[in-house]
């Protein structure tokens, strides 16, 4: 693997030139890379961070696949049922079905890799049931490590090849030239250099943006610059109303990334979700079923009781989860780490109530691809969580990986062969956009105030917070909305730096990740509020039926003549129709 | 509120000859994490404050730093009353507690960190016993953040031939993995094996317990053992020849056999001086009832 | 307080001394020592992995031996202290492998039932004897030495094996020098390696390391050391005149055993301490400060 650093040029901007350019060194970056290696090209990658540390995927946990390990009745068919159920009917049926066929092989390619997947005594493979899964076909590690040894196993393989690539960049614009994107601009954390990357192909593999939100369980790096990028450059982006919403850990701070899972069983028992007075929540909201509701109204069962003030913590959003009545092996077993990071946060389960604060999952926007991986702009190419989730607004195990591996490969593979039929421009042909972008990019650090960017971060984060909930409703959203827009019009143009030093600024790094959020939530909210309905995960107050006659479609975003325009784009039924997928 | 102090290494190569300590205060919450502390500082404190993380939660290997002059993941160590954060040591410095980390990343390129096998599996996926994997799954938990290397009182002389602690956890993590058909004796060789002076200090740094001494560097060493030509083969056959002779070990003996010509021939004047002060025995000492260690040895050999 | 006495290889050979003044400073303090009847070398940190079989089988017949006169095992070296627990530990906690064992032993109608328990002197001083009694002892304080501890790796590593003191933050050396009236002074190779297992075939590594904490030592102030074990005493102790060729400003620190510490403290004189075996004199430094 080779390293590049880009040395202490302090003027300047550094030209590079590739046929396939990867942004983003996660599952999918990697996949991706490794694939268009594979198929001839020469590669590089760029992540924001060092490779195999800064991703999402380490945090995951398993990999669902229909093959010869699990019933003997399990076809794909019944997978992309359960896929389509899942995710509300507005999945794009024909990239989940190829998601599907082809998840088998990234089974198989993970052991190659050196992976080990878990094994009965006998040494068959061992497959588990997925929640929302028919049958068990959901594959994980030993200690459910998953993601930390699919992460090895594709950093392995790039060390294996040897490719090139450049940590600690972040890429800040597309370069596009005739309507085609041409390579992209990159800042060298580093060295505070600007890069210019000139390339046949570029494949976005950037992860997600949650970062929009106050609490998320991935890791902070997720701030949607591929999303943003695409957006501006004027790719279409789609699901951008669509987050996953969960309960983590309430205390440290640092903690709250830890997922604390609300819907299980051991035997008959479940948690109990408590408020601040040790009420049990669900009885108010639904007697019959308590905690095994469906997660709409979970959902807003949490956002009531935090709205009418029944919720601790500073933020007032703190509510509790009982595990004490649940035998303490099995709980252990379940909940494993949630256990043992509440022990090293100092609480015990078997006597104490676990805090718990509500916090963005994943989001499931993203840019729109079609079955080549290609986004609505030519060149263009997208995989992992940077695409619009293609399974629709909610999931099931096994969906996040699928994104990465399968459409990380396949990335890399059209778009090898892209670059094969392309030409590269040369940096005198992208001059304008780096002039401009040059302007762009040093602004924060030539302006002068008291207006630091997380301080920013922290209001747009706040905004998300309180008006883009569980439960959405148009008043919320219109109020958060105009904020998003105040904060783009009055606090962005101040932000200034504390330091000037060029040498591995990440606050420089995050007032450019600042605009990436504000871009990024200004979408989210215009697309929610032109979503009027409620349908599994997405819940409208206002609109709290499911309206397939109106909203059986995707809401597609794009920048035209400088505005954004929506279009809604009905689903194609191309396999399930609504009522015959597999009920969860 | 409860408050804690931070004393914190701050240097910026590119614009300071040499680097500082700033303190903070930083207010305190149940169960406080170094991070934490770190997030603090940098959110409210001072804002151009340098650190790497990601997880959160000791997956990425990241926030490596040296809280009071332990090295560990800032995300897992517990925030304490007074604490001084320092970069990991023997690294360069990028700027604050961001560290250059490539040449640890070289020497783990060089002992080709991935799967290489000649013999291609029959069908997939594969029969694969859980037991043979036992000891190589464990090691697949590391996450290169470097905290043995830190620790690692050889690694920290920067001793010639000594790849460290994590070298040897991704090369044990390939030769221990039964489906790895390359002879990795060479890597471990050239990654100094020997050079560990089986000192405990890597599995105590290691923040997500990997018994790096006896899983990693005592199951590489088995492994080389079976050449006799190698050091460890000299060096285990002495000693257990001395124990059945004698019961006990004569250091100077043992260095007799173990040692080349050479090395001894440049401790001779050492040698003299501890014979000098009557440090050597020449006749070695033997304890009573050695029949009973050869009965043992005997008894083990029939066994087999 | 009784104790089945397990010296080691070292202080039977290079540092007999520290078997000498171990057994008079016990005596003074009132720790009985039993010796045991031949009790082999613990097989040090090679033997586990190199001859599994050897190993426990050896150390299981030590821990016998202390078991048929139903006492726990005092050990005055770092190494011992760790081999024999790791044995003991396993052992106890491995009933195939303490059936196994037990077989072999059988050959010498001997057998382990897993009752003892391993002590390192250090901590018997700290916990059995205690720092009142050992305070009414000393007769002579130790003002003026600014010792530096070493603790060596064994006796700390890993924690869960020997568990007494934290690996990171060690202080019962300190308290011991505190007792005997002496300063102690801190330094970051003090929880360091010595590097004396590599020494037969690494010997400029050992050196090395050791080096760098004597260095270490001398730039804090010390004007001593002490360790509670023989073996990284031979390292410290041995080698200094070496040592000094690689180092910008040499270092002169005679180095003290454990024993030999506390007994200068409870009035011993310097020949009933065998003082005359440490390579680096501390009469010097003893005159200086007083002592006959």
């Amino acid at each position: 693997m080779c390293v590049g650093k880009m040395g202490g040029m302090m003027t300047g901007i550094v030209n590079r030139e590739t046929d396939v350019l990867v942004i983003g060194g996660g599952l999918a970056g990697m996949r991706a890379a490794i694939e268009a290696r594979d198929q001839g090209a020469a590669v590089l990658l760029i992540l924001k961070g060092k490779l195999g540390k800064m991703n999402a995927g380490i945090c995951s946990y398993h990999y669902a696949a229909v093959g010869p390990w699990g019933n003997p009745d399990d076809m794909n068919d019944l997978y992309l049922r359960d896929v389509i159920d899942a995710g509300g009917y507005l999945a794009d049926q024909e990239l989940c079905k190829i998601m599907i066929e082809e998840a088998k092989e990234g089974i198989f390619e993970f052991e190659r890799y050196g992976l080990m997947w878990d094994r009965k005594n006998d040494g068959s493979m061992d497959p588990y049931l997925g929640a929302g899964h028919s049958r068990p076909r959901t594959m994980s590690t030993w200690m459910r490590q998953g993601g930390l040894d699919m992460i090895h196993a594709y950093r392995s393989e790039m060390r294996r090849r040897k490719i090139p690539i450049i940590e600690d960049v972040m890429a800040t614009r597309l370069l596009v030239k005739d309507g085609k994107v041409v390579g992209v601009i990159a800042l060298d954390i580093l060295s505070g250099t600007l890069i210019s990357i000139q390339a046949k192909s570029v494949i976005i593999a950037t992860g997600s943006h949650h970062q929009v939100f106050p609490v998320a369980t991935p890791p902070p790096e997720g701030t949607g610059d591929g999303v943003a990028m695409a957006y501006r450059a004027g790719a279409e982006l789609t699901n951008m109303e669509f987050v996953l919403f969960v309960c983590t850990l309430g205390f440290p701070s640092t903690f709250r990334g830890i997922l604390v899972p609300t819907l299980f069983k051991i035997g008959d028992e479940t948690m109990h979700l408590l408020n601040n007075k040790g009420e049990r929540i669900m009885q108010r909201y639904d007697p019959e079923h308590l905690e095994m509701a469906t997660k709409d109204v979970i959902a807003r069962s949490i956002q009531t009781e935090i709205r009418e003030g029944r919720g601790d913590g500073e933020e007032g959003d703190t509510l509790y989860v009982d595990l004490r009545h649940l035998p303490y092996e099995a709980a252990r077993q379940k909940l494993a780490e949630v256990v043992f990071f509440a022990n090293k946060a100092g609480i015990d389960i078997k006597k104490e109530l676990v805090p718990i604060r509500p916090a963005a999952h994943e989001t499931l926007g993203g840019i729109r691809i079609n079955k080549q991986c290609e986004s609505s702009l030519p060149g263009l190419y997208a995989a992992g969580s940077a695409i619009g989730a293609i399974y629709g607004n909610d999931g099931i195990p096994g969906r996040g990986v699928g994104h990465a591996v399968v459409f990380g490969r396949r990335a890399g593979q059209f778009a090898a062969q892209g670059a094969q039929k392309s030409d590269r421009v040369s940096i005198e042909d992208v001059k304008d956009q780096l002039d401009e972008e040059k302007t762009r990019v040093f602004r924060p650090m030539e302006r002068r105030s008291d207006i630091r960017p997380i301080a920013v971060m922290r209001n747009l984060q706040h905004v998300l917070g309180k008006y883009f909930g569980w439960a959405k409703n148009e008043k919320d959203l219109t109020a958060g909305l105009k904020e998003i827009l105040r904060i783009r019009e009055e606090q962005f143009p101040q932000i200034s730096l504390s330091s000037r030093t060029k040498r591995f600024n990440l606050e420089w790094i995050k007032a450019l990740e600042v605009e990436n959020l504000i871009d990024t939530a200004e979408i989210m909210f215009e697309a929610a509020l032109q979503r009027k309905e409620t349908r599994t995960m997405y819940v409208r107050d206002d609109y709290p039926d499911q309206d397939d006659k109106n909203w059986l479609k995707h809401l597609v975003v794009k920048k035209q003549s400088g505005r954004m325009t929506f279009e809604a784009v009905p689903v194609k039924l191309l396999y399930v129709r609504p009522g015959e997928g597999h009920k969860l | 509120m409860k408050k804690v102090t931070a004393k914190v290494f701050r240097y910026d190569p590119s614009t300071d000859d040499t680097h500082r300590y700033e303190t903070y205060e930083v207010p305190y919450e149940k169960g406080m994490r170094v991070l934490g502390v770190l997030m603090y500082i940098q959110e409210n404190v001072d804002t151009s404050l340098a650190f790497r993380y990601s997880c959160r939660r000791k997956r990425c290997g990241s926030c490596g730093v040296l809280v009071n002059g332990k090295p560990g993941l800032a995300c897992m160590e517990e925030a304490k009353g007074e604490m001084v954060i320092e970069p990991l040591p023997n690294l360069p410095i990028v700027r604050d507690l961001v560290v250059e980390t490539t040449e640890y990343e070289e020497r783990i390129q060089s002992i080709s960190p991935y799967l290489i096998r000649k013999n291609q599996p029959e069908r997939e996926p594969e029969i694969l016993l859980p037991d043979d994997f036992v000891a190589v799954r464990p090691l697949n938990q590391c996450i290169e953040c470097f905290s043995c290397m830190s620790a690692c009182p050889v690694n920290g002389l920067k001793w010639e031939g000594f790849s460290g602690p994590t070298t040897l956890i991704q090369l044990a993590r390939r030769m221990l993995d039964p489906r790895d058909d390359m002879d990795r004796i060479p890597d471990a060789r050239q990654a100094g094996l020997e050079h560990c002076v089986t000192c405990y200090a890597c599995v105590n740094a290691c923040p997500v317990e990997i018994g790096i001494l006896e899983g990693v560097i005592e199951n590489i060493k088995k492994k080389c053992i079976e050449e006799e030509a190698s050091v460890y083969g000299r060096y285990n056959k002495a000693w257990g020849d001395l124990i059945i002779k004698n019961g006990l070990i004569n250091p100077f003996t043992l260095i007799r056999k173990v040692s080349t010509f050479e090395k001894l021939l440049g401790n001779v004047l050492i040698g003299i001086k501890f014979f000098l002060k009557g440090k050597i025995s020449l006749k070695s000492k033997r304890i009573p009832n050695i029949d009973e260690i050869r009965t043992i040895r005997k008894v083990i050999e029939e066994e087999k | 307080m009784k104790y089945a006495y397990y010296p080691g290889c070292s202080p039977q050979s290079t540092t007999h001394e520290l078997d000498v003044v171990t057994r008079k400073i016990a005596k003074a303090l009132g720790i009985e020592l039993v010796d045991l009847n031949g009790p082999a070398c613990c097989g040090s940190v090679e033997m586990r992995v190199n001859d599994p079989d050897l190993f426990y089988t050896i150390n299981a017949r030590t821990l016998a031996m202390a078991e048929r006169q139903s006492l726990d095992i005092l050990t005055i070296c770092n190494t011992c202290q760790l081999a024999l627990t790791q044995a003991n530990q396993s052992l106890k906690k491995n009933g195939e492998l303490l059936d196994k064992i037990n077989q072999t032993l059988s050959k010498l109608h001997v057998k382990y039932s897993g009752g003892v328990e391993v002590k390192h002197l250090l901590w018997i001083l700290l916990t059995d004897v205690g720092p009142e009694k050992i305070k009414n002892k000393i007769k002579f304080p130790l003002t003026g030495l600014k010792v530096a501890p070493f603790y060596g790796c064994h006796i700390l590593r890993p924690k869960e094996a020997l568990g007494f003191d934290d690996p990171d933050a060690p202080n019962s050396l300190e308290d011991i020098i505190r007792i005997c009236g002496g300063t102690p002074v801190d330094f970051p190779g003090k929880i360091k390696c010595c590097g004396f297992h590599n020494f037969p075939y690494d010997p400029m590594l050992a050196i090395t390391l050791t080096g760098k904490y004597l260095e270490e030592a001398s730039i804090a102030g010390a004007n001593c050391m002490v360790t509670p074990c023989p073996l990284c005493f031979t390292m410290l102790d041995g080698y200094q005149r070496e040592i000094n060729q690689k180092l910008s400003s040499p270092v002169n620190l005679p180095v003290f055993h454990l024993p030999q510490l506390l007994g200068l403290a409870m009035g011993m004189r310097k020949d009933e301490l065998m003082l005359k075996r440490n390579m680096v004199s501390p009469e010097a430094l003893l005159r200086k400060i007083g002592h006959a």
